[in-house]
């Protein structure tokens, strides 16, 4: 597919070409609003980030595919309970998978491992009613998971700078420029500001396409 | 009272609060050396590049007479103490103008008060410098702010102790504490000044100094002295009457409705006496205010015509105002009204004269229902549908497709 | 007699500790993506979500309270730990159709309607599940976890009413493109966040 094409459909599928991309244009973190509470509080170094960031790639993909294929018959009530007791027993051995491996690393993030069970992100497709495919969930989970994870560890990585003027331990500068990235309402403004950067950066691609769209339709 | 008029009294409030604070900054500097006009320069100028550069960024004018932003990084300065280092005033400065204010919209508009932002920001960033005290006429390095440190009487009275500090030392702020929030005498004739300019209003200061007063009575946590010395320790050894004339009398972020402004006044006064007590941080005054605020719009809708404290409503009512039933508080506008009435017989009669067929009727109606469909959905905005307008635009749509 | 003075004076102090010091919005993070897609969702009303927040919080933590002792007797003893949140959702789905059984009898069916949407999404989400897996890690007595659930949601109810008395404020168009929705909003409660953590200064405990 040449370059007109492509940015032509884009332009014209605009909604659909946003849904697709779920790592940039879609991220679930700073365009969709989705674990918030995770973030804002247990990711708040680049090593938490990481024992957050695998336990979603361990939970959210098995958990879709599982609930789409199993699913596929249930009214909207069925599926409120159905997806998170779904995520709940995956995440049963997912977590005690981490543990074995990390040790009390994943213990000691709390209840901020746990509550991803509930998490919108992991489960708030039982909203819809549409039925996923088995080739789709996969897909979308690989995608969500991505979007996840890069924001998760973009997040942790900045916050620890921020907060300690480390990354992953090793101490990059010795001044702490923001001490309150470590908190909770720390990780709201520091979210938000990058829901805001990212919202920038979308409406940049969108002109940007636009733009092109322009350019090719007057050199016909 | 037109808008404009309201425009030119809150511009008239900057300027003349600029000009209260001018004494204050002379008292501080006479109190602790020429520093405090570098920490005051530099926080105006950060505030005032960072008004400039949101107004490029945003590619607006730059509105040369918002002076909220300056007032505010004086004020702010006013509670630091001088030996503040400079990066901590530029930094809180700056993220207080773009994200405290200009993220919010910008001039007017901004729900929380700057200069409760600005201090809250550098007090939890940077607790040890901004809420240390300088001891009066000792000498202060220019540059570096290396000062004579000192206990302040706020935080002698949160460790549990007791400040001796005579009572006329209290009123002309020759203790250990902040640059510019200790001088009592300057702040209150500085208050008779914006009272009698009508610059600020009485309800909000002395509600909340009244309530600081009956808590700090009624349950004194400064022990070994009488009640009235407790009182007098409480309000005057800390930033109290500084929040009163400064802080609690922004116009983008208190209510305008008199009665609301005595509520606000009391909350204000609760709220703080709660944080000075229980909380961690002796400028209770600030994160206080924060919160609120947070409730400002609360109180005025309830206190102006047609609030429950106007009319007497009924429960479901009442529940309306707080907000919390979504599809009930949606306001109902002489538009949507329109659209109603429309729907059923004008727009089908028009649309078919128009164009003399039930499909044209239809794709009218479909236009109508979408629009209808977004003002519900969008609780906030007041959009409104004229059904000509909706009619002509439909008309030109055929005439490009060629029917 | 000493006993119940005891245990009401844990349920109250306990039930502060939950709505300022460890407000499940402000200072835990718990349920605020649930609940800013519910402020954003004319379906759900506001004050049906926290009443039934405020009930299931209370029935699933008695739940898991009652329960979670009985795993110790089952083959998966050794990892109560993994268990937990399968047993929490258990109890959530358990309380929700009860509640809904209920009320389908109880309540007209107009108001029934109107209270499902938010009986749904009240009934399980990261506020409820937090504040139990907070109790139960921490050890707490009846009373204390009763307070703590309690204390929670009446914190829950008292933040989501700040927050959408926030957004009154906050949506207009003279906030930044690039600002509006989910940056303003969280910026907003960033700020109400770090006054409540202002006053005990105490660190989220995880």
């Amino acid at each position: 597919m040449d370059r007109k094409t492509k940015v032509n459909r884009e332009l014209a599928n605009w909604d659909d070409t946003v849904r697709r991309r779920k790592v940039l244009l879609s991220n679930p973190v700073f365009i969709k609003g989705l674990a918030l509470a995770p973030l804002s509080v247990a990711a708040t170094t680049l090593g938490n980030s990481l024992m957050l960031s695998i336990a979603v790639i361990l939970i959210l993909t098995p958990t879709r595919v599982i609930t789409s294929l199993i699913t596929r018959r249930m009214s909207v009530p069925l599926k409120t309970f159905f997806y998170p007791l779904t995520s709940a027993v995956v995440f049963g051995f997912a977590y005690y998978a981490m543990y074995k491996v990390f040790g009390t690393w994943p213990l000691n993030m709390g209840a901020y491992l746990p509550i991803l069970v509930v998490d919108p992100l992991i489960v708030k497709n039982f909203e819809k009613t549409r039925k996923e495919s088995f080739l789709y969930s996969i897909i979308n989970g690989l995608r969500n998971t991505a979007g996840f994870v890069m924001a998760c560890i973009l997040l942790g990585t900045i916050r620890e700078f921020l907060a300690y003027g480390s990354i992953g331990g090793l101490s990059i500068i010795s001044v702490k420029l923001l001490p309150m990235a470590r908190y909770s309402f720390g990780g709201f403004l520091i979210i938000g500001v990058m829901c805001a950067l990212w919202n920038m950066y979308v409406n940049i691609y969108h002109d940007k396409l636009k733009k092109e769209a322009a350019g090719y339709e007057l050199n016909g | 009272m037109n808008k404009t008029s309201v425009k030119i009294r809150e511009q008239s409030h900057y300027d003349d609060m600029l000009l209260a604070l001018l004494p204050i900054i002379l008292c501080a500097c006479v109190m602790y050396s020429a520093r405090v006009l570098l920490v005051c320069v530099v926080a105006f100028l950060t505030a005032r590049i960072s008004d400039v550069a949101m107004a490029v960024i945003r590619k607006q004018e730059v509105d040369t007479s918002d002076k909220s932003s300056t007032v505010a990084a004086l004020v702010f300065c006013m509670m630091l103490p001088v030996s503040v280092p400079l990066y901590i005033v530029v930094v809180t400065v700056a993220v207080t103008v773009v994200l405290g204010k200009h993220a919010f919209g910008g001039k007017d508009v901004y729900p929380f008060s700057l200069a409760a932002l600005a201090m809250c920001f550098a007090a939890v960033n940077w607790p040890n410098q901004a809420l240390a005290a300088v001891t009066p006429l000792t000498k202060v390095s220019f540059w570096s702010g290396a000062a004579e440190s000192a206990l302040s009487g706020a935080s002698q009275i949160k460790a549990g102790g007791l400040p001796y500090v005579s009572t006329i030392n209290l009123l002309l702020g020759y203790h250990p504490g902040a640059m510019g929030s200790a001088f009592i005498l300057v702040i209150l004739s500085v208050a008779v000044f914006l009272l009698v300019g009508k610059r600020i209003t009485w309800h909000i200061p002395v509600s909340f100094l009244a309530t600081c007063a009956i808590i700090a009575i009624v349950f004194p946590r400064i022990y070994g002295v009488s009640r009235f010395d407790s009182l007098k320790l409480e309000l005057l050894s800390s930033a109290l009457i500084f929040y009163a004339v400064f802080m609690l009398n922004e116009p983008a972020t208190t209510p305008h409705n008199p009665k609301a402004k005595i509520v606000f006044g009391v909350l204000s006064g609760v709220l703080t006496m709660l944080f000075r007590y229980f909380g961690s941080y002796e400028i209770g005054g600030c994160f206080a205010l924060l919160l609120v605020n947070a409730t400002e719009g609360f109180w005025d809708r309830l206190f102006s015509a047609g609030g429950i404290f106007e009319n007497s409503r009924s429960f479901k009512a009442w529940i309306a105002q707080l907000g919390l039933n979504k599809k009930k508080a949606a306001p109902v506008t002489a538009g949507n009204v329109e659209i109603k009435k429309a729907k059923k017989s004008a727009a089908r009669k028009s649309a078919d004269k128009a164009a003399g067929s039930a499909d044209t009727g239809n794709q009218l109606l479909d236009i109508i229902s979408a629009a209808e469909d977004n003002i519900d959905q969008v609780e906030f905005t007041t959009r409104t549908i004229d059904v000509k307008q909706a009619l002509k635009e439909l008309e030109e749509k055929q005439k490009k497709e060629g029917r | 007699m000493s006993s119940m003075v005891n245990a009401i004076i844990s349920f109250f102090s306990y039930s502060v500790l939950a709505i300022g010091a460890q407000n499940v919005i402000f200072i835990r993070g718990l349920g605020l993506s649930g609940g800013l897609r519910m402020i954003n969702d004319p379906k759900k009303d506001t004050m049906y979500f926290c009443a039934f927040l405020t009930l299931f919080q209370m029935i699933n933590s008695l739940l898991v309270y009652f329960l979670r002792p009985l795993i110790g007797f089952t083959p998966f003893a050794r990892y109560t730990r993994f268990v937990t949140p399968v047993l929490i959702v258990v109890c959530c789905t358990v309380s929700y159709i009860l509640v809904v059984f209920v009320l389908s009898i109880a309540v007209q069916k107009s108001t029934f309607k109107r209270m499902i949407y938010s009986i749904t999404s009240a009934s399980i989400n990261s506020a409820i599940v937090g504040t139990i897996i907070f109790t139960t890690t921490l050890g707490l007595t009846l009373a204390e976890t009763i307070g703590f659930a309690f204390g929670s949601s009446v914190g829950y109810m008292l933040a989501m009413l700040l927050i959408i008395e926030g957004e009154r404020k906050i949506r207009h168009d003279l906030v930044p493109a690039n600002f509006r929705g989910l940056p303003i909003t969280l910026i907003y409660i960033s700020v109400l966040a770090m006054a409540v953590y202002a006053l005990t200064g105490h660190r989220v405990a995880l």
